[in-house]
């Protein structure tokens, strides 16, 4: 069974509760098909690219989730029930990639940079021996990056 | 034959006539030269230096009055009489006046002034005061950026360097390990204000890479993360709402602080 990515695009005004109804009536579809979940992520509010306009009104911000699991590949088709979910904006299943996620997949170096330019500016140039040991984490990093 | 010949008279005559009535018509049409001509051949014994004498004025003997000083005399004389003036007589006459006796070029004046001109610069000694003065305006310096002693330099035209404008640059490599859907910051750098995918000669990547970029964004603009097109309403940026917002039509305004304090000002009252 190939590993997938759930990708789930909700509305902006949906609760915890009932994002956590969905997200639990998926995984027993999942288990049904004797699948897996491996992953659950949540990505937050994000802001659209477009609104996208449903029957109550047009959205321009969604919350982003992302399920992975272990699924036989016709899964996809019983997932069509989701499009009558109004809770939803939008949802995705893709094959999972290798990627790295989170802080490391969505921020990369800027981030990072961004963090410590920020930590920079709160301890000034007090700590430095703390800098030196960021600017070595970072190498060790890029290291097993390349390798 | 009397009746031939007299008709063959008639006929050289009439021809005759007709020969020569254009060389009368130049006659009367012609310039003051056309006089010379005739007195040259009038007077064909006269020797060659007589003759230009007697046309010309020479200036060693002004008081001999030659044949244009004549013309020149009559002339005026006819001018002030007001009589008889013709387009062609009062343009003579000006060319004819110009050219008078002891008349010099080069003492009217008008060469010191043409030389003042000429090396004459007008400058301003309070410039250096003024809001707008530029020792260079001919180069455009911005502030950080670096300039050379040589660069002041005046005597030598201004070299304009293109601004570095700090533009997204990427790697093939760092395309194919990031390009995601879900990556949108990194996308968003592959579209241009319009929402339209840059092509991959802007973007310098392989094609492999600029294919899965391509895939990605049409992804992710299924998915709502990416605009299909801005519809010239605004540009997508990474992070921001594309739901029109009142200060999205507000006008730009320069002097910031001003236009900040009155507003904050506003809203506190």
């Amino acid at each position: 069974m190939p590993l997938y990515d759930c990708m789930l695009l909700l509305k902006p005004n949906v609760t915890k509760e009932a994002l956590m109804d969905l997200a639990s009536r998926l995984g027993q579809h999942v288990y049904r098909r004797n699948g897996v979940l491996t992953d659950l992520k949540s990505f937050g509010t994000v802001q659209l690219g477009y609104g996208i306009k449903k029957l109550d009104g047009r959205y321009y911000q969604g919350q982003l989730m992302q399920m992975t699991m272990m699924t036989p590949p016709s899964f996809n088709s019983e997932l069509y029930y989701l499009n009558k979910e109004d809770r939803l904006l939008r949802w995705l299943l893709v094959k999972h990639r290798e990627m790295k996620f989170g802080m490391e997949f969505f921020g990369e170096d800027d981030a990072k940079s961004e963090l410590r330019s920020f930590r920079s500016n709160l301890y000034d140039d007090e700590n430095i021996e703390e800098d030196e040991d960021d600017d070595d984490d970072d190498d060790e990093q890029s290291g097993t990056k390349e390798g | 034959m009397k009746l031939i010949g007299s008709a063959l008279w008639r006929s050289n005559a009439t021809l005759s006539r007709q020969f020569q009535s254009p060389h009368g018509i130049r006659a009367f049409s012609t310039s003051p030269f056309s006089g010379a001509d005739n007195g040259q051949n009038m007077n064909s014994s006269e020797s060659i230096d007589d003759f230009e004498q007697r046309i010309f004025s020479d200036g060693n003997r002004p008081s001999m009055s030659s044949f244009y000083q004549k013309l020149d005399r009559a002339e005026k004389a006819h001018d002030r009489s007001g009589t008889g003036f013709s387009f062609t007589m009062g343009n003579r006459s000006g060319f004819m006046d110009g050219l008078d006796e002891n008349y010099n070029s080069l003492a009217d004046g008008m060469d010191y002034k043409l030389k003042k001109a000429a090396s004459y610069f007008e400058f301003d000694p309070d410039e250096v005061a003024k809001e707008d003065y530029a020792f260079r305006p001919d180069v455009n310096f911005l502030s950080g950026m670096n300039y050379d002693t040589k660069d002041l330099d005046l005597r030598k035209p201004g070299v304009r360097k293109p601004i570095k404008r700090n533009e997204f640059e990427t790697t093939t490599e760092e395309v194919l390990l990031k390009a995601d859907f879900r990556n949108v910051k990194f996308l968003a750098n592959f579209i241009t204000e319009a929402g339209i995918i840059i092509k991959r000669s802007k973007t310098g990547i392989s094609a492999k890479a600029q294919r899965k970029v391509a895939r990605e964004i049409k992804t992710a603009r299924a998915f709502g993360l990416m605009p299909f097109t801005t519809m010239g309403t605004k540009q997508f940026i990474y992070g921001t709402t594309m739901e029109d917002e009142d200060r999205d039509f507000e006008y730009q305004t320069y002097d910031h602080s001003f236009v900040n304090d009155d507003r904050g000002d506003a809203m506190e009252s």
